[in-house]
């Protein structure tokens, strides 16, 4: 199931006459063809159109000229945002944010799903299960908002750390604290929605394959390692790819919502500065040019993880 | 079946508790934090209602006023298209200014139709510039708007009026003649006309009279009981701190949980304490040069001030992260702090006062440094919200005729007070406000009530008639003890309304794009101890190699024009 999801139309590989069985193939299935105009718009129209506006990290985009008549600067822009004082603080605590959520993130939905696998009262997996999507669906505002309370210095956080001694401290007030607080809270909020896909991958493992283990003499541990692990692995490695390919992508809005002045240091990413830029100065050709520089990186660390995957794993997206 | 039904309930039952989490949340954390904004406009709230609709047909035809504009001002009726934001007040009780009752009436008179567009956030009018779809009329800050008017007049899209102004808006050019002052800051550089904006008129003597609408304020019940005077200097200020800190002063047995004074992440409550050194953290006049506030001297010493005030736990110590420090001046917790006039001290007073009975917020005056320093930090006149005429406007005359009506003596009296006979009286010549709209019974705040028939303490393109501010603004001792001691600083070293031209605001915001956030940072953290004040030199010199000479030229160039239109 998971060798190839996003199944790519593979007409092109085939040797008889390719638009004649495109043609066959369109007549047969006009149904299904039909289901697939919708989507096929939504990508036409909101994901490929609009890339026309890259251009304007070229131009000095003025609203009134519009895009096209707006005055071209090259590479301004971008040589701009590498001489910034802010530039490699802000390379760097996006990076940093990015590897911790891969080490710490990545890897919680699933232990989650593998120790909720191990579970066999069904009515207590569900009640497990429900109650960990739950803080999937709250808003990312209300989720600052709760956060914001939490580690106040009266907050729950505090109070818990407070019984071993550790003094009371606004925590977000503390720089060397925001990567924790933010990616403890990106754990808590996802983990039971990220370990959807993974229970989903477990239950097609085929259950001969432990009974033949039971017999064969495998004890639990021996069975998760040998068939339950490697049973899941091509989506893993999947997953693993597109969080690679996002490694440069940190979400500002939870950032905008907790990080203050005094939490620049660790708290200032990419995308918060190109919010900054672009929508509070707006100096919208500077922040197209940084996002696109982002977007760069980000596809080249996506096209370096893809193929080394095809090589070690012979799983990839394409 | 049964699964499904299970997985169904289940899913309902997450929805439903994922809003009601949602709904608490969100209704816990609405901000009101001040935002900082010009001294002189809008004007708080207070209560009343409203009745029966005033039979709006104009049988009194206007008779035009001095002769200067005719009614109608458009035989055939025209219609005109106008972007401006929505007071609260109205947005409360109507859903476009068209059923204002003032508004009504003007279409009687003048056969000019309005549409009128309300954006909902800041970022329509960025899109409405980009997407070029011009209505006749933009009401909207204008010189904030990217490269300043200068640019918008450029790029095309709103029209210069110098040459049409005196002919066709003439009430409106007879009051801006008459105060040259407020007239220097509504010109571009060149002296070119463009937009009209909002000021309290006094008839009368033909003046232009300003309120002050922020400022700081302290629980006067508080200051009794540890026998204190309002504190009037940064000293006397600290005193009472400290007493507000040492006793329990709100009485509930706690000496410890009282904030003595509570500030926000906005930093607006402490950042208004650098008035008293004569300085503030962006650029400001000394000694009738422009300089960058953050690397005077002065600077230090009102970091080195508020740093012993907080660790001295005289401010709240969450407040470079906490957005709502109001919460705590509700709470009983707090003893002073610094807001707007309205939602600030009005408001929090009467809700105090309700909840804690004796419990008395009142104004104090701006604090006077330890070097006589006495300043306010902000601008009056910057970045005024006017309206200015599109170049898509195919009635320019009609346009700029109709926009004077609301500086005319009659049409400064009907958006100002509504329609004479219903929501005001002439009493001895002296426009009065009636029952009902100040007490009103249909359940409408005093505001919303007004609102239904005029523009009253709105910020609308008009001429107010100051007798409005003297029933509404001035009508307790509460009122006018604020505008006592709101007004007693200078205003030393603000700035005049500089405008920036077009290649001059590029090269200024990427240079201070990174002192700003450099700025922000590193004051907070003086302030707080995180960064010691013995680094402030270096704290300096980082600023100067940042380029800050360069940005402070531009200023001075721009301030060199200013004073030269």
């Amino acid at each position: 199931m998971a060798e190839n999801p996003i199944a790519s139309p593979a007409a092109g590989t085939r040797k008889k006459s390719v638009g004649a069985m495109l043609k066959r193939d369109f007549i047969k299935y006009r149904g299904i063809y039909a289901l697939a105009i919708p989507v096929l718009a939504y990508f036409i129209l909101f994901k490929y159109v609009p890339l026309y506006g890259i251009t304007i990290a070229f131009k000095n985009y003025v609203p009134t000229k519009g895009i096209f008549g707006s005055q071209w600067v090259g590479f301004e822009h971008f040589m701009r945002f590498f001489k910034s004082v802010y530039f490699k603080r802000t390379i760097r605590n996006t990076l940093l944010i990015s590897v911790y959520d891969v080490i710490f993130g990545f890897p919680a939905p699933i232990i989650f799903a593998l120790l909720l696998n191990e579970v066999k009262n069904s009515a207590f997996k569900r009640t497990i299960q429900t109650v960990t999507y739950l803080p999937h669906f709250i808003s990312t505002v209300v989720i600052a908002g709760m956060i914001i309370d939490f580690t106040s210095q009266n907050g729950l956080i505090n109070n818990i750390v407070a019984l071993f001694g550790i003094e009371r401290s606004d925590m977000l007030m503390r720089p060397e604290l925001f990567r924790t607080i933010h990616i403890g809270s990106g754990i808590w909020q996802g983990v039971g929605w990220g370990s959807i896909i993974y229970l989903s991958a477990l239950s097609s493992i085929d259950q001969e394959q432990y009974e033949a283990a039971y017999i064969d003499g495998a004890n639990r541990w021996q069975q998760a390692w040998n068939i339950t692990i490697p049973g899941i692995m091509p989506t893993i490695t999947i997953l693993f790819i597109l969080k690679i390919g996002g490694l440069m992508s940190v979400g500002s809005e939870k950032i905008l919502l907790l990080y203050s002045p005094v939490t620049y240091e660790t708290a200032d990413v990419i995308s918060t500065f190109i919010y900054r830029k672009g929508l509070l100065d707006m100096d919208y050709s500077f922040s197209t040019a940084v996002g696109l520089f982002n977007s760069v990186i980000n596809i080249i660390l996506l096209t370096i993880a893809n193929t080394l995957s095809r090589k070690v794993n012979e799983t990839s997206l394409w | 079946m049964n699964s499904t039904i299970k997985k169904t309930l289940s899913l309902v039952m997450c929805a439903a508790m994922v809003a009601s989490v949602a709904g608490c949340s969100s209704s816990g954390s609405s901000a009101s934090s001040p935002a900082p904004s010009q001294s002189s406009s809008t004007a708080p709230s207070a209560s009343g209602s409203q009745s029966e609709a005033p039979a709006a047909s104009g049988s009194e035809a206007a008779p035009a006023t001095d002769g200067t504009i005719s009614m109608p001002i458009s035989a055939e009726p025209i219609t005109l298209t106008y972007f401006i934001k929505m007071n609260g007040a109205m947005s409360a009780t109507m859903p476009t200014y068209a059923d204002v009752e003032c508004f009504k009436k003007m279409e009687e008179m003048t056969n000019i139709h309005i549409d009128w567009i309300h954006p909902s956030s800041n970022d329509q009018f960025n899109l409405m510039i980009s997407s070029n779809d011009l209505p006749d009329l933009i009401n909207w800050q204008l010189t904030t708007a990217k490269g300043g008017s200068e640019a918008l007049i450029n790029d095309g899209i709103i029209i210069p009026l110098t040459d049409k102004m005196a002919e066709f808006a003439p009430n409106y050019t007879r009051i801006m003649n008459a105060n040259p002052d407020l007239k220097k800051t509504t010109l571009l550089d060149d002296g070119t006309e463009y937009q009209f904006i909002n000021f309290n008129y006094d008839p009368t003597d033909n003046t232009i009279k300003t309120f002050k609408i922020l400022g700081p304020y302290i629980r006067k019940d508080w200051l009794d009981k540890v026998g204190l005077g309002i504190p009037k200097t940064t000293d006397e200020m600290y005193t009472v701190l400290k007493a507000f800190k040492d006793n329990d002063v709100n009485g509930n047995g706690d000496p410890n949980d009282e904030i003595p004074f509570v500030c926000g992440k906005s930093l607006e409550p402490v950042r208004v304490l650098s008035g008293a050194f004569g300085t503030r953290d962006s650029f400001h006049m000394k000694d009738g040069e422009i300089v960058y506030g953050p690397i005077q001297p002065e600077f230090k010493e009102y970091l080195t001030m508020i740093n012993k005030w907080y660790s001295e736990g005289l401010i709240n110590s969450d407040f470079p992260v906490n957005d709502n420090p109001g919460a705590k001046i509700l709470s009983n917790e707090a003893g002073s702090t610094y807001a707007s006039m309205g939602s600030g001290l009005i408001m929090q007073s009467t809700a105090l006062a309700e909840e804690y009975p004796g419990a008395e917020l009142v104004s104090m005056p701006w604090l006077v440094g330890p070097n006589g320093d006495h300043s306010v930090i902000y601008d009056s006149n910057a970045n005024p919200r006017a309206t200015a005429i599109t170049t898509a406007n195919k009635h320019v005359e009609e346009s700029l005729r109709w926009i004077d009506y609301a500086y005319s003596p009659e049409g400064s009296m009907m958006t100002t007070f509504g329609i004479e006979g219903v929501s005001y009286e002439m009493k001895d010549g002296y426009p009065t406000l009636t029952d009902l709209v100040m007490n009103n019974t249909m359940g409408y705040n005093q505001e919303e009530a007004i609102a239904r028939y005029c523009l009253g303490p709105i910020n609308y393109p008009n001429a107010r008639d100051y007798r409005f501010y003297e029933q509404v603004n001035l009508d307790t001792e509460m009122k006018r003890q604020i505008q006592v001691d709101w007004t007693q600083a200078t205003e030393d070293i603000c700035m005049p309304p500089i405008t920036l031209n077009t290649q001059e605001s590029a090269q200024y915001s990427s240079i201070m794009a990174d002192i700003k956030t450099y700025v922000d940072e590193m004051q907070v953290k003086f302030m707080i101890g995180d960064e010691s004040l013995d680094n402030f030199d270096t704290f300096v010199k980082n600023i100067e190699g940042m380029g800050i000479e360069q940005a402070r030229e531009i200023q001075k160039a721009a301030l060199e024009r200013y004073n030269q239109r």
